[in-house]
């Protein structure tokens, strides 16, 4: 035992200095949220709980978590729901390639940078040439996408193409992996696609629904470069991090850290537990 | 009856089709709009091509050689060490059932999945202490901070299916650990370590968030970062509505 502990030391060392340093940066983070670091007051002095009621009562700041808290939300809601319909499609389709060749297709934004989306997001979104061109000719009202009522909706719709891949690949692997014959007996007994579906099939992909929560809560936290290429200049599409990132840019170093401080608690709070339960029984289960 | 099967079928066609084609709606507009000129990018409708200007595809080619070496300058370290570093971690995790290992899989997993929008300040400032803010090293050493977690966890996933029986037999020919390591382990799971280092690949490869806080210098840039010139950035930074602080 213990020479295996020692083992397992030495081969994890090198990645635990990295994590370490990680560690590091966000204790980091929570330090200075207590003091008052910013470009007025370049030598930091503790401050309590100051900065976090200076974030809290910053409107811009308030609305900026709580959207990307909602847009978090939403995301969850619409990938999941994308992910089941689409893995439920891709499942029953009989031909292997087919179904390799859609899937592909309905995972390759997550292959392309963010910030190469939001150009082209914001070509599409252009009011005169992009989708609106095609809908005034069959005849739909034109949308102003990234107008100050809209440009939320408009990014959602973005981030729900650019992830919800990631959950049809979970559900359509988890699919995958139910045993056919539960399927064949359930279809002698005379069960329909659709009663197969909900009845037989979803229940037994609850680890998928887990797994793309979690990570689709995430990414949607961490979002930063497609708002921040496409309306920068918007605050109806502020998110936490790029509400951060001016705090930065303008030396409001304290404010920037407890917004920081804020994000990670959110993380964390859905972090730990998916790596606790979802992940572990995952690899344990193998 | 058979009729209706037929019916459902070109239904449920009918169905992926339309997604299909929704989805490959931005790359159609990508590739459509990069054949054309300057002035019809802006002027033409998204969706229906215009003109084929090959010219654009060399002249971007030359103002991005840069750029596109800069990131693999950056990108290629950070894959090869990330990917074996990660590796080593997941199998010394593997190999022990300790109440240790519970709690290092924990942080990974935090590693992995907290936003590193959140670090901004402190890497700046620590690189900037270690001498490393604006180069290549720093850029790499940021990205390792951030992906050796992930590729801990990745390959930890992949390292639980493999059969304990060809590790004991290992063991008991004399094999010592890292033996084991290097011709059962990342033999055994060489899928996994090829998706999880493309994985990496494209993660640093398209980041865009770690060069904008950590690059000062244009001659620097990933790839990535041309996309948006620097004044932009400094004139939405200056035209954006004022924060109350």
């Amino acid at each position: 035992m213990r020479s295996e502990l020692k083992t397992m030391l030495i081969f994890s060392s090198p990645a635990l200095i990295f994590g370490i340093f990680l560690l590091y940066m966000l204790a980091w983070d929570y330090y200075f949220s207590f003091t008052n670091w910013s470009l007025f007051n370049p030598i930091p002095q503790f401050v309590g709980l100051q900065t976090y009621a200076k974030i809290f009562s910053n409107s811009i700041t308030v609305a900026s978590l709580e959207r990307s808290i909602i847009l978090a939300a939403l995301l969850v809601a619409a990938g999941n729901v994308v992910g089941i319909l689409f893995a439920g499609l891709l499942f029953f389709l009989r031909n292997n390639t087919q179904r390799n060749v859609y899937l592909s297709i309905l995972i390759y934004p997550l292959a392309m940078p963010m910030i190469a989306n939001a150009f082209i997001w914001l070509w599409l979104y252009n009011v005169e040439y992009g989708l609106d061109y095609v809908f005034k000719i069959i005849g739909l009202p034109s949308i102003n996408w990234l107008g100050p009522q809209n440009a939320f909706w408009s990014i959602f719709l973005v981030t729900v193409w650019a992830y919800s891949g990631l959950a049809v690949i979970f559900y359509l692997a988890m699919l995958m992996n139910v045993p056919s014959s539960v399927i064949d007996a359930a279809r002698v007994d005379g069960a329909g696609t659709l009663t197969v579906y909900l009845r037989i099939l979803l229940p037994n992909v609850r680890g998928a629904l887990i797994i793309s929560s979690a990570l689709l809560f995430l990414f949607a936290l961490r979002i930063f470069s497609l708002p921040y290429g496409m309306v920068a200049l918007n605050p109806f599409v502020e998110t936490a991090v790029i509400n951060l990132y001016w705090d930065y840019i303008s030396e409001h170093f304290a404010e920037a850290t407890a917004i920081a401080g804020v994000v990670i608690a959110i993380a964390v709070a859905v972090v730990v537990p998916y790596a606790l339960y979802g992940l572990k029984r995952w690899i344990i289960q193998g | 009856m058979i009729t209706m099967v037929n019916a459902r079928s070109i239904v449920h066609q009918l169905i992926l089709a339309i997604i299909i084609v929704a989805w490959l709606i931005p790359l159609y507009a990508m590739v459509i709009n990069s054949f054309k000129s300057n002035l019809a990018a802006q002027t033409t409708p998204v969706l229906l091509p215009s003109g084929f200007l090959i010219n654009n595809i060399i002249s971007v080619a030359q103002s991005l050689a840069y750029g596109l070496i800069n990131s693999a300058i950056v990108v290629l370290p950070v894959v090869v060490i990330s990917t074996f570093l990660g590796s080593l971690a997941a199998f010394g995790f593997y190999r022990l059932k300790h109440w240790l290992s519970d709690l290092l899989f924990t942080l990974v997993a935090i590693g992995t999945f907290i936003p590193y929008e959140v670090a901004a300040v402190p890497l700046v400032k620590i690189m900037v202490y270690l001498g490393l803010f604006n180069s290549y090293a720093g850029l790499i050493l940021a990205y390792l901070i951030f992906f050796v977690p992930t590729v801990a966890l990745l390959m930890a996933i992949f390292i639980s299916v493999i059969p304990k029986d060809y590790m004991e037999m290992a063991y008991i020919g004399g094999a010592s650990d890292f033996t084991i390591f290097t011709r059962v382990v990342l033999l055994l799971t060489m899928p996994g370590v090829i998706a999880t280092a493309i994985y990496i690949l494209i993660m640093s490869w398209n980041n865009f968030f770690i060069p904008l806080v950590l690059v000062k210098s244009p001659s620097l840039r990933p790839i990535v970062r041309w996309s948006k010139s620097t004044l932009v950035v400094m004139v939405s930074y200056i035209t954006r509505p004022t924060q109350a602080h």
